[in-house]
């Protein structure tokens, strides 16, 4: 995803001489191309988020269009105020990026990890929350975003292999992506994890069990129409999310189906993490399977829930 | 853009500026809601610029190559919302409207309201970092003008504003200027009591920025400041204006209580006839010079 979104960034760059990239002193290798070709564009800001971030509201109205781009939670929490009061209160054309959102990097540390900030970020009024599924989808989504005028979250993780989906919608904002259709139960994915979704899915086969995947790669404005549709087909509903089970994905699809007229009401059932900080360490794949977010405990998990109806 | 500004006399700006005291006190007392004091220390400081120095037109108060003036302060906006409307950036009856439901003016400046109005402050310590991603957008695009940011010097604790000092040295911001209304109060009291700022003007120059120290309510050194600027070229300016906060009303100068109290009759009726009379005499004297 980090690369993808670097390879977007750099064609923004070139065809659109309004965009800047304004970095927190991260990516300055990966981005060493995009600078020399963009000296006066490319603008590292040092370690100083907050100062980054109210220096982006001044450009943006000003009418550049500035991707402001730093590790998930330096670029999210620690700069909240001034997305709060800055990008969000001045209705700002900022595209906030933070890269190795959720666990991505694992051994660093809680510090390092990003579990509230589609929280935080949700609650801003006017703020559009993008969190894609694979490279392709990053480079997709990067380039819609510079295009969308208002108040952006990118929420990125780091090294994600690419979805094995034979053939993938294209990405639009506020759209989500149906990955496969099932009749028995639904699960509602973002993120890095839409991958252990599917792989879940393929799991629950063998179990004559048929399950609709569905990647919500917009997180804010939810797809309605498409959680009421799934409302519909399954009597569960598992969101699964790399990110406090409070106030995230989970919290936004149960908004959705808590309000709905509809008179089916599935039951939901939030997976992600469980309001916890995780102080482990290890590669991502092992925190997966220490807060039972891989696939095979995921699919124990569902099987469990599907049981006990 | 050319803006036929009429170029104040010395003697009118100390004038308006009596006046604009006057109109901070009644629109505050009226409302029950505001900052006094906090108003009353830049009065000289707002009226040398808007007057004088800034390159604005009200009526094209969006112009891509006007000055952009940015009162960090967000809370002392009662002097500036009165200067703004005696320049016609919007109707004076929108004084008369100040914090109520229906009107543009608020507590703090909005900029989505208020003509003339860069961006939306209140919260301290975000104006000023704002005008530097204004100051940086001026130097992408080589435009000329500059960007003026009054702050306080309470607002000087918060630790943004000295990551925004950093990164316009840092970028050689020669088109950005601050102004400390360096009134020695803050919301509790004494700024040397509450968070010693110890020396301004070094703390200023040691984050890389030229920096001068003068009489905030001296005219003559606040025109000479703003006509040298740049200080130097390649370094963002800094001029630390010791001022008194509450200004011009004896009872209020520097008396903490007075940071967020509203007047009660007997009080405002004080405080109008201290203005008044200083009213009077700066008249006699504009008169007397005119002979």
């Amino acid at each position: 995803m980090r690369k993808a979104f670097v390879e977007a960034i750099s064609e923004i760059l070139d065809t659109n001489e309004k965009a800047l990239l304004l970095i927190g002193d991260i990516g300055a290798y990966l981005l060493k191309d995009v600078t020399a070709k963009h000296p006066n564009r490319v603008i590292n800001m040092g370690i100083a988020e907050a100062g980054m971030m109210s220096a982006a509201v001044g450009l943006a109205l000003e009418g550049w269009i500035p991707f402001v781009y730093t590790i998930t939670p330096f670029v999210t929490a620690r700069a909240y105020d001034q997305i709060r009061a800055g990008v969000g209160y001045h209705e700002a054309n900022v595209k906030i990026v933070g890269v190795g959102s959720g666990l991505s990097y694992s051994a660093l540390g809680g510090t390092h990890h990003s579990i509230e900030d589609i929280a935080i970020m949700r609650s801003i009024p006017g703020m559009t929350i993008i969190s894609p599924s694979d490279g392709p989808e990053t480079i997709e989504a990067t380039k819609s975003i510079a295009k969308h005028v208002g108040p952006t979250y990118l929420r990125l993780m780091l090294n994600v292999p690419l979805l094995e989906v034979k053939k993938r919608k294209p990405f639009k904002i506020g759209n989500a992506e149906k990955l496969s259709k099932g009749k028995d139960i639904t699960i509602i994915a973002t993120g890095e994890l839409v991958r252990e979704a599917l792989e879940v899915k393929d799991m629950l086969v063998k179990d004559k069990i048929s399950t609709s995947v569905i990647n919500m790669s917009t997180i804010k404005p939810i797809d309605r129409k498409t959680i009421e549709n799934v409302m519909d087909e399954s009597p569960i509903i598992f969101t699964l999310e790399e990110h406090n089970i409070i106030g995230g994905l989970g919290s936004a699809v149960a908004e959705v189906i808590s309000e709905s007229k509809l008179k089916s009401k599935p039951r939901l059932v939030r997976l992600g993490i469980q309001d916890k900080f995780t102080n482990k360490y290890g590669h991502k794949n092992e925190l997966y399977e220490y807060l039972n977010l891989d696939a095979k405990s995921l699919y124990k998990r569902v099987k469990k829930e599907i049981k006990n109806g | 853009m050319c803006f036929n500004k009429i170029i104040m006399e010395q003697i009118d700006i100390q004038l308006t500026a009596v006046q604009i005291r006057k109109s901070v006190v009644e629109l505050i007392t009226k409302s029950k809601d505001g900052h006094i004091p906090s108003a009353q220390s830049m009065v000289e400081i707002l009226l040398v610029l808007y007057h004088n120095i800034l390159n604005i037109d009200p009526k094209n108060p969006t112009d891509e190559n006007r000055d952009r003036f940015i009162l960090s302060k967000g809370h002392g906006c009662a002097s500036l919302y009165s200067i703004l409307a005696n320049l016609g950036f919007f109707p004076k009856d929108e004084l008369e409207k100040y914090a109520t439901i229906n009107g543009i003016l608020g507590g703090h400046p909005e900029m989505q309201k208020v003509p003339g109005i860069e961006v939306s402050t209140g919260s301290l310590g975000h104006g000023f970092p704002m005008g530097v991603g204004m100051a940086m957008s001026a130097k992408l695009n080589n435009q000329k003008h500059k960007v003026y940011c009054v702050v306080g010097d309470g607002e000087c604790n918060e630790g943004t504003i000295w990551e925004a000092a950093n990164i316009s040295a840092h970028f050689k911001l020669d088109n950005l200027v601050v102004i400390v209304d360096h009134n020695k109060q803050q919301a509790s009291g004494d700024v040397f009591e509450i968070m010693n700022p110890h020396l301004l003007s070094e703390k200023w120059k040691s984050f890389g920025w030229e920096t001068i120290e003068l009489d905030g309510h001296n005219i003559e050194s606040l025109h000479k400041a703003f006509t040298s600027l740049p200080f130097k070229s390649g370094k963002p300016s800094a001029i630390i204006a010791n001022t008194i906060k509450g200004k011009g009303i004896s009872f209020m100068e520097n008396e903490r209580r007075w940071h967020t109290a509203i007047p009660n009759e007997e009080e405002f009726k004080l405080a109008m006839a201290e203005l008044d009379e200083q009213e009077k005499q700066l008249t006699k004297i504009k008169g007397g010079s005119k002979k």
